[in-house]
């Protein structure tokens, strides 16, 4: 059997440039093998591929084995070669011709996939840094920065500047702004835990007296006399020395700097002051220290004021009723003494 | 010249000067007394924390300092410092908070610096360890080298092949189609492929070598040969791919929680004084 064969390639611009030769074997056999008459250099390609069979005008394809002649995507086992058959064989097209004059047959074949570059091939297959996995640095940082700012800043900033957000979080058991809370409140005041905006009034600024007063309006004096509270604690917030968000035993101070501010020199704090203060008799305390066991002066603190025989200051009527069946607000009865010195 | 490590940059400059910067911080916190006790919301407290937090706006400054190329310092200098001033943050921040913790946004950023600098840590350890192995697993060979031969291999291998019984054909066709490095985090990690196409094609041309006679067998002695060369390759290249990614793996972990602790920073900054 003659057969003429023709290898298609194509130019750049894409027009096929063909190269003809025959073959010339009985049933001649199509496949990659090196003995194979019709030689197909590609491992897409069985050993024995196909063969060829019949007469001039009556040629049959037949696949060998489990190889496939494929026809418009469908697999098929033997065909029949008249001019105008297209079949593929792996990646090559194969189409039959009309045969010249001396030639059984005549067909051109072209290679329609080339085998893609082995680097390419690696490469596209291959993820060989974490970043190729899609998962990326910076949008996890951006996810956990938007979150976080979300959730600790604009939200409690959202509650805490909107009056009716206040309102509606301050009974929640967990409020918007309860992680900004740096620490228990006094076990008084336990009850405002969830409601921030019932001290912290104005956003920026310390906790005003006025939100103390709310609560402890009807509470005397640390002195009796209002001009000289006034003129001793004016100037200084509740909050100075009732610290708070230090634990449930809110410490309050009771330092040697506190005391010592007004009593190491008791004369001149008080030379501003008007009628029987101003002219006091009582002594300097220089060397006062709650802490020192060796101080000359004896522990004491500041105390709220009442006359011998007064009951213990009530809390305002507005605290909460559940922190008043607790007994939590009271405020502490102390218990009040004469110092030496105070004459 | 010696090769310096970034622990020992400028005869130990850096970790002369975080000893200092601890010294002072535990001075100063030990000497002050505040009424109520230690806590961030005394003066040393301000104190502290505003040396931490510009201590973390530094070191946080080190992501765009290491991209540019031009400076005093070199980068080197700038890694020895970020690294030991980052650990002088854990005592500054510990003192800042007295020791005190809380469910709240203030516990949050401390956390989250805490697992910044021990990610840190580890990163250390990483950079200090891991360029040892890339060198010694690549030789005088790169990424780039190993696969171009692996590429030459597997066209070596195809053309060696036409010849042989399909079997063997498809088992070196399939090795080179289905080549694969890397890919998961998992498996980039592992250095290993248990499904590797390249293994199986030389298990699969050891038992069908058996079977062979004259030139195919020789043939296939051949091919064997070229498979189990592209096979060291392939191990060196996903040893390669292990290493660069436990260089990496870490800062997956420091980077974002970097920046989530800006956001937890200025979360806790702005609370602290918008409920002062």
């Amino acid at each position: 059997m003659k057969i003429q064969l023709v290898k298609v390639t194509r130019s750049r611009k894409g027009h096929p440039i063909r190269a003809e030769g025959t073959v010339d074997a009985e049933s001649p056999v199509l496949g990659r093998g090196a003995h194979c008459a019709i030689h197909f250099s590609d491992p897409r390609v069985a050993l024995e591929h196909a063969s060829i069979s019949g007469a001039a005008g009556a040629c049959r394809a037949s696949a060998i084995g489990t190889a496939a002649l494929n026809v418009d995507g469908r697999r098929a086992g033997d065909l029949a070669l008249t001019p105008g058959t297209k079949f593929e064989i792996g990646p090559y097209l194969l189409a039959v011709e009309e045969p010249p004059a001396g030639c059984d047959l005549a067909l051109s074949y072209e290679l329609l996939l080339p085998l893609p570059d082995g680097m390419t091939e690696i490469a596209a297959k291959s993820r060989l840094s974490l970043d190729a996995t899609g998962v990326s640095k910076r949008s996890l940082a951006w996810l956990g920065f938007f979150v976080i700012l979300a959730l600790f800043l604009a939200l409690p900033v959202f509650n805490a500047t909107t009056p009716v957000m206040r309102a509606l979080t301050a009974d929640l058991k967990i409020s918007p702004d309860i992680a900004w809370n740096p620490g228990p409140l006094a076990s008084p005041h336990q009850w405002l835990t969830y409601d921030c905006g019932a001290c912290h009034r104005l956003p920026f600024q310390r906790v005003r007296d006025n939100e103390c007063l709310k609560c402890h309006e009807n509470m005397p004096g640390h002195v009796h006399d209002q001009t000289l509270q006034t003129a001793l604690f004016g100037a200084t917030r509740c909050a100075e020395c009732h610290l708070e968000h230090q634990g449930a035993k809110a410490p309050v101070r009771a330092d040697a700097l506190l005391c010592n501010a007004c009593h190491a020199d008791i004369k001149r704090a008080l030379a501003n002051m008007k009628g029987a203060l101003a002219e006091t008799t009582l002594e300097n305390v220089g060397e006062f220290d709650a802490a020192d066991a060796a101080s000359r002066h004896p522990e004491f603190r500041l105390t709220l004021w009442r006359a011998r025989g007064d009951v213990a200051p009530q809390i305002s009527p507005r605290h909460a009723p559940e922190a008043r069946a607790q007994g939590t607000g009271r405020t502490r009865d102390d218990e009040m003494r004469e110092l030496p010195c105070a004459g | 010249m010696r090769h310096q490590s970034l622990l020992e940059y400028a005869n130990y400059r850096y970790f002369k000067v975080a000893t200092l910067v601890i010294a002072l911080a535990i001075g100063v916190y030990v000497w002050d007394k505040p009424p109520g006790g230690p806590n961030g919301g005394t003066w040393v407290g301000y104190g502290l924390g505003s040396v931490g937090a510009l201590l973390i706006l530094w070191l946080l400054w080190f992501g765009i300092r290491k991209r540019r190329y031009s400076g005093t310092v070199p980068l080197l200098g700038w890694l020895s410092a970020h690294v030991y001033l980052g650990v002088t943050l854990i005592v500054i921040a510990t003192l800042h908070a007295a020791f005190q913790v809380g469910l709240n946004v203030h516990t949050l950023a401390y956390l989250l610096m805490l697992f910044v600098i021990f990610s840190g840590f580890y990163g250390v350890y990483v950079y200090l360890q891991v360029p040892r192995q890339l060198t010694d697993n690549l030789g005088d060979e790169t990424r780039s080298s190993l696969l171009l031969k692996i590429s030459d291999l597997d066209k070596q291998a195809r053309e060696l092949a036409l010849g042989l019984p399909d079997e063997i054909n498809q088992a070196v066709m399939k090795a080179a189609q289905d080549t694969r490095i890397g890919g998961s985090w998992r498996r980039q990690l592992a250095g290993t492929d248990p499904r590797c196409a390249t293994a199986a094609a030389v298990r699969k041309l050891e038992a069908l070598g058996k079977t062979l006679r004259g030139e195919d067998a020789s043939t296939n002695q051949r091919l064997y040969t070229l498979l189990l060369r592209k096979q060291e390759h392939l191990a060196a290249v996903r040893r390669d791919v292990a290493y660069k990614a436990r260089l990496d793996l870490w800062l997956y972990f420091h980077v974002p929680a970097s920046v989530a602790l800006l956001a937890a920073l200025i979360a806790h900054v702005v609370s602290v004084f918008f409920y002062w």
